[in-house]
């Protein structure tokens, strides 16, 4: 029942979104040749003239049909719709685009003496996108805005940075081992973070708890970013594990080591095998598993935390045969009195 | 997870669901159906066969006079397993983040409620379900706060379980900022964590970053983490890496844990890595540490070369070696995506390891990986995947994977989004 009704909240998502949006992304492409208009001396100004008082990006700055009828209407009455429509089947007007910068056009156009080449170098052709203004460029000739790109004040002009590709720039390199560094970054400045990436990116690898299968298997198709468990990293994982226990614990916690060696059945109680080697419980033995925990007690852990029920308390407990587990020193930040307040203590001590 | 939490989770979702609806002005997320053969690890014979769907989606409007940027973002999958499941659950799902969050006080203060991924300072990355508030009060002077109920996979949280946190912190600019955090964490009524923390980013020239973080645990009194890194990129070809880091691997178990009154156990590294961009379609790289861990040293190096088309192909090798006392491997690695007409993308990813000691009676493992893609309509893509090889666990390993993936929203490809 539980999974329907996360399912059923998926699927109303879903309905909502496309509610919002509107229609799917349709496959028509209006063709306008900005070069033969503009031999044809028409101005940017008759087609785009709402753009000469807009201060937001908010508005239609796209010319409608009718604008384009003005010139065009005997060829549209002689059925001549793919002249300007890629797909006629589902012809459509211009997409709805929404603003992503803080633009006044109409304090600009004063400032260029309304010469929008100034900005807008190079315009689209018909199947030939390109980007309007040459970005950061364009705006960067400006004292200003070369200020406040110098002091990162992204949204002086960006809306919205968390809806752009990752483009690493010199400041927040992303090169080389980027993935076991960035920990570092996020804690002590998420908010740069943040500025790039939504959550659900990073839960892609973070959301070890609900995750549904690991982002290699999700992304198998992108062999050259670096991922941690890539391939058979199930062969190798004991000895990541070794070199680096704090690694993995950074993002499991030990209770997913043992579902998963349930499930493979090798954790306690449910082995068909012992997978400990000889002289495991040889004290003196080079093998003995006091020696080993106390050099990784993640992978004793990893198997054999059951709690009370773990098979350490039945010799380690006060009076067992396996005497003190307790590191040298233990004692003097660990005050028995407190100890009956404390979950692990209760097992083996009263 | 009981039915009446189910349907208050459903009546949040649905609330949630319908401000997005009401207010957004602009929504873009995925939706993917994936399917998964894979075997199973202890009997070779078997392969399992789950059949998974996933949603994304991250609705945004500009929000009104009180409530601005506002955001709901929201994932969730569920699973129905075809023959024998490897869990012995035919069906599973999960939610990994369902959130609403807005400025208030003329942006000042960010709010966030719902599950999400607490990140900063000593609480590290979180995934919780409660409350977050950051805000800046002056000259980039600020605080961070958390508090909630950590996720347990499939809503079993027991009762007891919480955590809070809180960071304060001086943002200079956005790529220098220090400071100072605790985290207050129980597990079923018991103390799991209660650490504090100092850390920093500074780049005091454009060229050079310094981090540093140190966790103290309160509980034990004892250091859990320190790191110190230096990054400098000496030319736009060239940037250089060194750090230095301490860990109490055995501080990061739950303080709950029986097994945390075992064993003290300290880790330390040192190494530097070096990338070198020799052509602007080549980058070389290059990595080595030097480990001390209990019982003994060992190192982790590895060098990586990759080549970028302007198509936007890339084609790469890679060898890495890691050893511990206990045991090691050397890895090599060819990998190489390849772009064709038509939106047709095929990727080929050759891996081998050697290891030092044998594991399950082997000491070589062999996989390649070969997909297809194809961007066969405006935000649709399809994608088959056939992985062989053979290793420590499986004689013969043979994994299928397909992928058709929807993305709407605009841009079509989100960072924040499936990819």
């Amino acid at each position: 029942m539980k999974y329907l009704l996360v399912l059923a909240a998926a699927v109303a998502a879903c309905a909502t979104a496309a509610t919002v949006l509107g229609t799917s992304a349709g496959g028509d492409e209006i063709l306008f040749p900005h070069a033969r208009h503009k031999q044809a001396n028409v101005d940017c100004i008759t087609c785009h003239e709402p753009v000469w008082d807009a201060k937001t990006l908010a508005g239609d700055f796209l010319p409608n049909e009718a604008k384009c009828l003005e010139c065009h209407k005997a060829k549209k009455a002689a059925g001549e719709c793919a002249m300007c429509h890629s797909d006629v089947r589902h012809a459509g007007p211009w997409p709805k685009r929404p603003p992503r910068l803080n633009f006044d056009h109409a304090a600009h156009l004063d400032r260029v003496k309304e010469d929008c080449s100034v900005c807008h170098k190079q315009l689209a052709e018909p199947r030939k996108p390109v980007m309007i203004t040459a970005g950061h460029a364009a705006c960067l000739t400006c004292h200003n805005h070369s200020k406040q790109y110098d002091d990162a004040q992204c949204t002086n002009c960006h809306l919205d940075l968390a809806s752009y590709p990752l483009v690493p720039v010199t400041e927040v390199s992303h090169q080389g081992d980027f993935l076991r560094r960035h920990g570092n970054v996020a804690r002590a400045s998420g908010k740069s973070c943040a500025a790039c990436h939504e959550q659900n990116f990073c839960l892609d690898c973070h959301a070890e708890k609900t995750v549904m299968v690991p982002v290699e298997t999700r992304l198998v198709d992108r062999p050259d970013r670096r991922f941690i468990h890539r391939q058979d990293f199930l062969g190798r994982h004991s000895i990541d594990a070794r070199s680096d226990p704090a690694l993995c614990q950074r993002c499991h916690a030990v209770s997913s080591c043992e579902t998963c060696h349930q499930h493979e059945r090798i954790s306690a109680g449910a082995s068909a095998r012992n997978p400990h080697p000889p002289g495991w419980v040889l004290p003196g033995s080079p093998q003995f598993h006091g020696t080993e925990a106390r050099r990784n007690i993640s992978s004793c852990a990893a198997c054999h935390d059951q709690g009370e029920q773990s098979n350490c308390v039945s010799c380690h407990k006060v009076g067992g045969i396996g005497g003190d587990p307790h590191p040298a020193g233990f004692r003097t930040r660990h005050d028995i009195n407190e100890a009956r307040n404390d979950g692990r203590c209760v097992a083996c001590h009263f | 997870m009981s039915f009446a939490n189910g349907l208050r989770l459903a009546r949040a979702a649905g609330s949630l669901l319908a401000l997005a609806g009401a207010g957004a002005a602009r929504a873009d997320g995925s939706a993917t159906t994936l399917l998964d053969s894979r075997p199973y690890v202890r009997d070779g014979g078997h392969q399992e066969t789950p059949l998974y769907e996933s949603f994304a989606l991250s609705a945004r409007s500009d929000g009104g006079d009180v409530l601005q940027d506002v955001r709901i973002v929201a994932r969730a999958w569920g699973r129905l397993t075809l023959g024998t499941p490897f869990d012995e659950h035919r069906t599973a799902g999960d939610v990994d983040s369902l959130f609403v969050e807005g400025r208030v006080l003329k942006r000042h203060l960010l709010l966030r409620v719902g599950r999400q991924l607490a990140v900063g300072g000593a609480v590290r990355a979180t995934q919780l379900d409660g409350i977050a508030a950051d805000g800046v009060v002056r000259n980039g002077i600020g605080a961070q706060a958390w508090a909630g109920v950590p996720v347990q996979p499939r809503f079993s949280q027991a009762g007891g379980d919480f955590l809070t946190g809180a960071r304060v912190f001086w943002r200079h600019a956005f790529d220098s900022e220090v400071g100072a955090s605790f985290v207050y964490a129980l597990r079923k009524g018991y103390i799991a964590r209660r650490d504090v923390a100092l850390e920093g980013s500074w780049t005091p020239i454009r060229a050079v970053t310094v981090n540093a973080l140190g966790q103290w645990s309160l509980e034990e009194a004892r250091l859990a983490e320190a790191r110190l890194q230096g990054l400098w990129q000496a030319s736009p070809k060239l940037q250089l890496v060194a750090d230095v880091q301490r860990t109490a691997p055995d501080l990061f178990l739950d303080r709950t844990s029986i097994f945390s009154v075992f064993s003290e156990e300290r880790r330390d590294e040192a190494g530097g890595e070096v990338v070198y961009r020799l052509l602007q379609p080549l980058s070389l790289e290059g990595d080595w540490h030097f480990l001390k861990v209990e019982g003994g040293n060992g190192h982790r190096g590895g060098a990586r070369a990759t080549f970028r088309t302007p198509t936007g192909g890339s084609f790469g090798a890679e060898a890495r070696l890691l050893t511990e006392p206990d045991n090691g491997y050397k890895l090599a690695r060819l990998f190489g995506i390849r772009r064709f007409p038509r939106n047709v993308t095929v990727t080929l990813d050759l891996d081998a390891y050697w290891l030092e000691r044998q594991i399950n009676a082997e000491k070589r493992s062999f996989v390649a990986t070969l997909t297809g893609g194809w961007a066969f309509l405006p935000g649709w893509e399809a994608m088959l995947a056939g992985s062989f090889g053979t290793t420590p666990y499986f004689e013969r390993r043979t994994e299928v994977i397909a992928r058709v993936a929807w993305r709407f929203g605009v841009p079509a490809r989100l960072p924040g989004g499936f990819r």
